[in-house]
């Protein structure tokens, strides 16, 4: 089996729907679904949410689970979970997949970037290195990739910084940074890191890196179909970072929580969403990519599949992680398939459930990383990639 | 930088090692330098503004000389050497009228950037 060469996450935190997204349940009463439709998608017999019409146009792209299942209905714990296969606690802060995916990759890729990139800003709450420490630590951008200026924060300097200034910095800093620490002192060692370190950094500022972050070298005809909103130029950049050749890119994106006027907060989110998601998979596919690249949508955990319709809810959904559904494509993954199957109100699944083991698992797998090998640290850690585990729920099905 | 409480993520604090308060240890703090920090440093938007306020308030010291000083001992404590001072007075000159107004961002930003900074105890 090929490996994948990069991983692109579309993490949806605080919670997305299941009902208004990969499992709609059109037959259900009002108080499940809102009233609201499915609509059949190019591949026969799978249906998606009326809220994603451009993704029902390519579901030959992607695959959908929709028997996701875990018993932690807490932000926290339930994203440790999904991000490491672990449950918190124990003393130990594990790695999530982004730092150990990129870690184990990093050695055949030889960009100046770091090779784990975040849009645009970190899950908060939760370290996604863990033990691993700074060196594993994700390049957060910060900025807004949907401005004239994507300014990320270290690579791209800040606006009135040209290059000749930068030039003339480089040259005081060589004068004035004459002072040495006296050898043997333990600040010698850390001296000659922080020079080092500071050489690396200069070829990253000065190379072509930063043209990575350019929009601007992209047709506004391409800004356009992708979306021009935060989750549509966020995922046109995760797209030049692919082929850049970044090992993971991660893209969070926040506002899935809608406890109260949910239908509300979905509608919207689901809209631009799905033009992006749509646009960023026919991107890959049109230029070669989508078959080394595995691409991931989700979070945490679904949502209650009764609408609570009193105040203050005013048509809410909370949080539900017995059964709830994730988008997958590429890099060794099959399109047009659907895992799994839940009841008639998307409250538990029927058949093939799905536990963040096998699904971590199965993207480990892909990325050529055995989930029950070692899992590589400096810190001494004995530990494998994930808990001892079965394999059997591995989606192997849905590999090409 | 203004933390009410420790769960609050920062990116920043991140990137230069807080430890994750699983114990009470220093040790757990990382005091690894990488070019992501260096990176910081050298080129953040956040950190540039602060710098801008900086060289701002010593612009109300009188002269060059005293401006100077003034970075110096915010910065790292001490007053420039004579060498030092040599040096950023000739870039002055060389820079001219309009260009020498400059100097005081870009040390500054040296300083800032400089072993001595983060190093020196």
């Amino acid at each position: 089996m090929k490996q994948a060469k990069s991983v692109v996450e579309i993490w949806l935190w605080g919670g997305p729907s299941q009902l208004e997204t990969f499992d709609p349940k059109p037959n259900a009463p009002r108080d499940f679904n809102g009233g609201l439709k499915a609509i059949p998608t190019n591949v026969p017999g799978m249906e998606v949410h009326e809220w994603w019409p451009e993704l029902a146009k390519c579901a030959d792209l992607y695959s959908i689970i929709r028997t996701m299942t875990h018993r932690h209905n807490g932000h926290e714990s339930a994203t440790y979970l999904m991000q490491t296969g672990r449950l918190p606690g124990g003393g130990e802060i594990c790695p999530a997949i982004g730092a150990v995916i990129s870690q184990a990759k990093c050695g055949a890729y030889n960009g100046e970037l770091p090779p784990y990139v975040i849009l645009t800003s970190a899950k908060g709450r939760f370290s996604e290195v863990g033990f691993l420490g700074a060196d594993a630590a994700p390049l957060v951008t910060g900025g807004q990739p949907n401005s004239a200026r994507f300014v990320v924060d270290g690579i791209v300097p800040p606006a009135g910084v040209t290059p000749e200034i930068a030039k003339r910095r480089f040259e005081m800093l060589a004068e004035i940074d004459a002072w040495r620490p006296s050898e043997g002192s333990p600040n010698a060692a850390l001296a000659a890191a922080f020079d080092a370190a500071g050489a690396e950094a200069r070829r990253i500022a000065e190379g072509d890196a930063a043209k990575v972050f350019d929009l601007s070298l992209e047709s506004a005809e391409t800004r356009e179909r992708y979306g021009r909103t935060t989750v549509g130029q966020s995922l046109l950049v995760a797209r030049r970072l692919v082929e850049y050749g970044v090992p993971y890119v991660t893209f969070n994106h926040p506002g899935w929580d809608s406890h109260k006027r949910h239908f509300e907060t979905m509608k919207k989110r689901s809209a631009e969403t799905d033009v992006a998601v749509a646009a960023f998979l026919s991107d890959l596919k049109a230029r070669g990519l989508l078959e080394s690249t595995v691409v991931w949508m989700g979070g945490e955990f679904g949502r209650t599949p009764k609408v609570g319709w009193e105040p203050p809810w005013n048509g809410g959904r909370n949080h539900f992680a017995s059964c709830f559904s994730m988008l997958v494509a590429g890099g060794g993954f099959k399109g047009g398939c659907v895992v799994g199957q839940s009841d008639e109100t998307a409250s538990k699944p029927v058949s093939r459930p799905v536990s963040p083991q096998d699904f971590l698992g199965s993207v480990y797998e892909l990325c050529g990383i055995d989930p029950d090998g070692p899992l590589p640290n400096r810190q001494g850690k004995k530990m494998t990639v994930l808990p001892p585990q079965s394999e059997a729920g591995r989606l192997r099905e849905i590999y090409a | 930088m203004c933390i009410e409480d420790g769960s609050i993520s920062s990116g920043f604090l991140t990137l230069f090692g807080r430890p994750t308060r699983d114990t009470g240890l220093e040790s757990e703090r990382g005091c690894d330098v990488t070019a992501k920090q260096r990176l910081y440093l050298f080129n953040s938007g956040s950190l540039a503004r602060q710098i801008d306020n900086m060289v701002k308030a010593s612009g109300k010291k009188a002269g060059f000389r005293e401006r100077i000083d003034d970075i110096y001992w915010r910065l790292i404590s001490r007053a420039p050497t004579a060498r030092e001072f040599g040096f950023l007075d000739g870039e002055r000159k060389r820079r001219g009228k309009r260009g020498w107004s400059e100097v005081p961002r870009e040390l500054a930003w040296s300083l800032v950037n400089s072993k001595e900074f983060l190093l020196r105890t």
